[in-house]
């Protein structure tokens, strides 16, 4: 009986990069599977949009695929591949089609104004949940009037998959970088907020 | 109701509510089907590259050539022209219906499916057709379909809704033991051999035979959102049926094929 494909199950990525290396196709499919969420939010922080994302995502699962040879294991396959997807994503953000496209036509896709709005706590009265929802509402309008450094940095965080130290080699800047970034965007958000009558300056 | 509106003071609510609405702008699920996609992409890089290396080797490294740059900008020249050459030859000839001998003409390459395209192989065979037509042999065979075996078998899918079945599909063994579906909606699902569906080698077949013969149309069938991973296949899209086509493809079935009789 000739040898089946080897199981993917609970293997470690540096065991499947191994086995994509040497052709196992299955086994880049299962690192798609595991890290695919964690790339399209960090696609969506950097575009806002769902339909952007998605494209940058294959793009760089197909680049990753492509320069697999070419990773060393310096930082962790994860930190590798957010690294692609990020550049692409910058590059896509940067393409001059982009900005006019975001600027005649702002995406109507990943605008959460347009959401649904989430059903009230049993905790809250209607009021106080309408509130909420207009506070936040604010809140994301002022994050998209950030410095894009500041605003990229916000949202990685936001997105709970990475560590503040794996978001510095994304963006390739220095660990105490990112915090500083991190603290004087909330700052600065703060402070926006509070010209609309949200918090202290 | 001051507690209800974050006031000056209500630093911790607006904190709360600044963590919120940020972890709302990011926190989306990636859409359905994606890794699929990712897949297929993934698929049709592997066969560019692998039916790319053979066009190099002709184009530049053969001692006719002798690697020179010009003999390597020949060639796409070359190539350009003789698509201009048959464009404009089909165009003289006028636009020709579908015929039996043309199932299986399209391929998801030759159809462009794009990135995000969710059709898989609307006519697997074509696969094999495409793939080995590149590398210069027959196309519309048997063997032609099991040569491109390889390729499909590393995305897990062999022959998905192909014409040729499910043989032409597994029978290279090295491919075979890695071939997750085989022949999902093949004209032929029903002529897999009973050998090979009880063959230990093949646990993973999958056979999606067409309801009856009179089913099979020539247009493309559409096998949706084929998931590699748990083998999942979605009902087929069954386009309209050609009564001409049927009788021709009835006929040409019922004639090659007693066993799909007896199944049905």
């Amino acid at each position: 009986v000739p040898p089946r494909t080897p199981s993917t199950v609970c293997v470690s990525d540096v065991e499947l990069v191994e086995r994509a290396r040497g052709g196992d196709d299955a086994a880049f499919g299962e690192l798609v599977e595991l890290h695919q969420g964690a790339v399209f939010r960090a696609a969506i922080a950097a575009l806002r949009s769902r339909d952007e994302a998605e494209e940058v995502v294959q793009e760089a699962f197909l680049a990753a695929y492509r320069k697999l040879g070419d990773f060393r294991g310096e930082s962790s396959f994860r930190t590798w591949l957010l690294t692609i997807t990020w550049r692409k994503a910058l590059d896509r953000r940067r393409s001059i089609s982009e900005w006019l496209r975001r600027h005649v036509t702002p995406a109507a896709d990943a605008d959460p104004d347009r959401r649904p709005p989430d059903p009230p706590s049993p905790e809250q009265s209607h009021e106080q949940s309408l509130l909420e929802r207009e506070l936040r509402l604010h809140v994301r309008r002022v994050v998209r009037t950030l410095p894009p450094h500041f605003r990229d940095v916000l949202l990685l965080v936001a997105t709970g998959d990475h560590t503040l130290d794996e978001i510095a080699r994304v963006l390739g800047i220095p660990l105490g970088t990112v915090k500083w970034r991190a603290s004087e965007g909330r700052r600065l958000l703060k402070r926006k907020l509070a010209r609309l009558g949200y918090g202290n300056a | 109701m001051r507690e209800d509106r974050p006031t000056p003071n209500d630093d911790t609510r607006l904190d709360h509510a600044i963590d919120q609405a940020l972890h709302e702008m990011v926190s989306e699920a990636p859409p359905t089907g994606l890794s699929t996609r990712v897949r297929w992409l993934l698929l049709q890089d592997s066969v560019r590259r692998d039916t790319g290396a053979v066009g190099e080797q002709v184009a530049g490294g053969g001692p006719a050539w002798g690697g020179h740059a010009w003999g390597r900008r020949l060639v796409p020249a070359a190539s350009a022209l003789a698509v201009l050459l048959v464009a404009a030859m089909v165009w003289m000839l006028g636009p020709a219906g579908p015929g039996p001998d043309q199932r299986g003409s399209e391929s998801p390459a030759a159809t462009g499916t794009s990135a995000r395209g969710t059709m898989i192989g609307p006519q697997g065979t074509s696969v094999g057709a495409a793939a080995q037509s590149r590398s210069g042999a027959p196309s519309r065979s048997v063997p032609s379909a099991g040569a491109a075996a390889p390729f499909l078998a590393r995305a897990g899918v062999a022959d998905a809704g192909g014409a040729l079945g499910a043989v032409g599909g597994i029978t290279p063994p090295a491919a075979a033991a890695e071939t997750r579906i085989a022949d999902a909606g093949g004209t032929n699902a029903a002529t897999v051999p009973a050998d090979v569906e009880e063959d230990p080698r093949f646990p993973q077949l999958v056979v999606v035979p067409l309801p009856t013969p009179e089913d099979v149309s020539l247009n493309p069938v559409q096998l949706h959102d084929v998931t590699i991973a748990d083998i999942r296949i979605r009902p087929l899209e069954i386009a309209p049926l050609d009564a001409s086509a049927a009788a021709t493809a009835g006929a040409a079935t019922s004639d090659k094929d007693p066993k799909r009789e007896e199944r049905q």
